[in-house]
């Protein structure tokens, strides 16, 4: 599987449920996506590298235990660093920072990590989730912003202020934006895949 | 077979982690301590930028009241607070700061997803105002979304004031009078909202208010150095109202007489509509001729009586408000014994064209009124399943003739 198909068909937004939770949560503003896709990026990166330099030293057995110890434990510390040093972030986003972790287990990277024959290759594999992760949430987010608040990246745009729909605020507009983005990204997935 | 030496990695993994936690708290937690109190009281202080700190109030508050900060060197009280109106994507939310005085020194509005914009100037105009919110207005064409606005402002300065934090204000003598219009003259209001237009003013007016569906006047007038609130309506009638809300209309024939003088120049008549409509809603009708002298302050323009298969009836025209506020053109005929013998409307569904929602057969729902009489009647004969304005201006143009042929019977006309 190349990088970019692993990065669309592999991503938790298109194809896990776990995966729309921050959707839902962090695509009302585009400052809010930008943060948690970035936060998201940081993790995966981070992981990744941590999760084959000890590849070596991890039994099987606990290897499912060790990576979650690993996410769990970049996440604690992305969050902390976050924080202190992105606060305003870090309020927009609230207790969803923590569901990085999910998400970051959920797009199973730190197998890819496993597999990796250089700390290069690992990081590769992360920085290109990431990526993926980050353009679609800011796509979602920008479409909900621009439809449900009439702003984008909190910015007002006077000629929207009268036709706001609300409902692209709520949970309702993140599935249906969702839906049509990863529809698009499953197109695209598969035209890859046909060629 | 399970290793212990398995185990070695996982446990490293979770120590390392450890002491790399426990470092950076020690090195961030003042930094992060900081954020996390500027950010709870970044709205506070926006509000009130002298502030020292700020202390939340514990106690039980209203629904409408989400918190209340106690300023930490005396300064005065901020509150956090959320409306809605029928046009509320979601509550507003609002932030202001109270200083000791009792005044509103700031106020933000932190979320507003209303479908119309009352700009950036409305929540300005509370600051210097007391619990009287005396010269706080309304934006014309975002009246609910304003008066919820200033009802909530409102519901917390009386908790507030309930419980000993702020100073109450006084009200001047014109707000007093002006909140008493409702009860006055229900024709210049459609709930608490008033639905009038400003006049000029001559000799003893403070105010002079015309009511846009032109059932009457409303005055702010001075005797001495005392204030009054005058009503007139369509049918030559006068009342005067002193600040305590008594009726002295007797002792002052003068503000009476001038303020009906007033009424009378600016007036409308709407007799020859009415005369036009009853005489078509009851065809073979006879005799009709206008009456004078209806005592009741309403939605009701014009009142006349006919003779119609042999017997007295009385027509009563009202413009009670219906969508958008606007005055909707309503006819009632009630029988000599009061009760209704048609009732119907110009336009039953003001802009029809714009409703979707609504389901109504329309000849069904006028026979409904028929044989009420304001005994028997509810407001529930006028509900339209997806028109609630026209359903309660239905409602309030049959209650307001009802109340008008009351008049009459009390009256001998």
């Amino acid at each position: 599987m190349t990088d970019m198909k692993h990065s669309i068909m592999k991503n938790p937004l298109m194809i896990l449920l776990l995966g729309a939770t921050p959707a839902l949560a962090a695509t009302t503003d585009v400052r809010s996506a930008i943060g948690m896709g970035g936060a998201v990026l940081v993790i995966l990166v981070l992981s990744n590298i941590i999760t084959f330099l000890l590849k070596n030293k991890i039994a099987h057995e606990t290897k499912l235990a060790t990576n979650v110890l690993i996410v769990t434990g970049v996440v604690s510390v992305v969050q902390m660093l976050m924080a202190a040093f992105l606060p305003s972030i870090y309020n927009m986003l609230g207790l969803y920072v923590a569901i990085v972790a999910v998400v970051a287990l959920t797009s199973r990277q730190t197998d890819l990590a496993d597999e990796a024959q250089s700390v290069g290759e690992a990081a590769k594999y992360a920085v290109s989730a990431g990526l993926t992760l980050l353009v679609v949430m800011v796509i979602v987010a920008a479409i909900r912003e621009l439809l449900g608040s009439g702003s984008i990246a909190g910015v007002e745009l006077a000629f929207l202020a009268n036709y706001k729909i609300s409902a692209m605020v709520k949970a309702p507009g993140a599935y249906i934006v969702l839906a049509i983005v990863a529809a698009v990204m499953s197109k695209m997935g598969k035209e890859k895949e046909d060629k | 077979m399970f290793n212990m030496k398995s185990l070695a990695t996982p446990v490293l993994v979770v120590l390392v982690f450890a002491v790399a936690l426990v470092g950076m708290n020690v090195a961030l937690g003042p930094i992060i301590a900081e954020n996390q109190s500027s950010m709870a009281f970044g709205p506070l202080m926006a509000v009130m930028p002298e502030a020292q700190g700020f202390e939340a109030v514990e106690a039980e508050l209203p629904e409408n009241i989400l918190a209340v900060y106690k300023e930490t060197s005396g300064l005065g009280y901020a509150v956090r607070c959320s409306a809605t109106s029928q046009y509320s994507a979601e509550p507003m939310e609002m932030t202001f700061a109270i200083d000791a005085e009792g005044k509103i020194c700031g106020m933000q509005v932190d979320v507003y997803t209303e479908s119309k914009d009352f700009g950036p100037e409305y929540p300005q105009t509370f600051v210097g105002q007391d619990s009287t919110l005396a010269d706080v207005g309304l934006v014309s064409g975002v009246t609910y979304s304003c008066v919820a606005y200033k009802d909530s402002v409102s519901a917390a300065f009386t908790y507030l004031i309930e419980n000993g934090l702020v100073a109450e204000g006084v009200k001047g003598a014109d707000q007093i009078l002006m909140e008493m219009l409702p009860n006055a003259h229900s024709g210049l209001v459609l709930g608490t909202v008033g639905q009038y237009e400003e006049m000029e003013v001559s000799g003893s007016m403070v105010s002079a208010m015309k009511a846009r569906n032109g059932s009457g006047f409303a005055y702010i007038m001075t005797e001495g150095d005392a204030s009054y609130l005058v009503v007139t309506n369509n049918f030559g009638a006068v009342k005067v109202f002193d600040v305590e809300g008594a009726d002295v209309t007797a002792d002052h024939a003068a503000l009476a007489d001038e303020a009906l003088a007033h009424a009378s120049a600016n007036g409308a008549s709407f007799f020859d509509a009415a005369k036009m409509r009853f005489e078509a809603i009851m065809s073979g009708a006879s005799g009709l001729k206008e009456i004078e002298g209806i005592t009741s302050f309403n939605s009701i323009v014009e009142a006349v009586t006919f003779k119609f298969n042999g017997s007295t009836h009385y027509g009563f025209y009202s413009r009670s408000y219906g969508y958008a506020n606007e005055p909707m053109d309503i006819f009632i005929v009630l029988d000599s014994n009061g009760a209704i013998a048609a009732e119907t409307a110009k336009e039953l569904i003001l802009h029809g064209e714009y409703f979707n929602a609504y389901t109504l057969d329309e000849p069904s729902y006028k026979a409904g009124f028929k044989g009420l009489t304001a005994d028997t009647w509810s407001a529930d004969v006028a509900n339209i399943s997806g028109a609630t304005m026209t359903s309660v201006a239905m409602a309030t143009a049959t209650e307001d003739a009802f109340e008008a042929f009351q008049s009459i019977m009390n009256g001998g006309n």
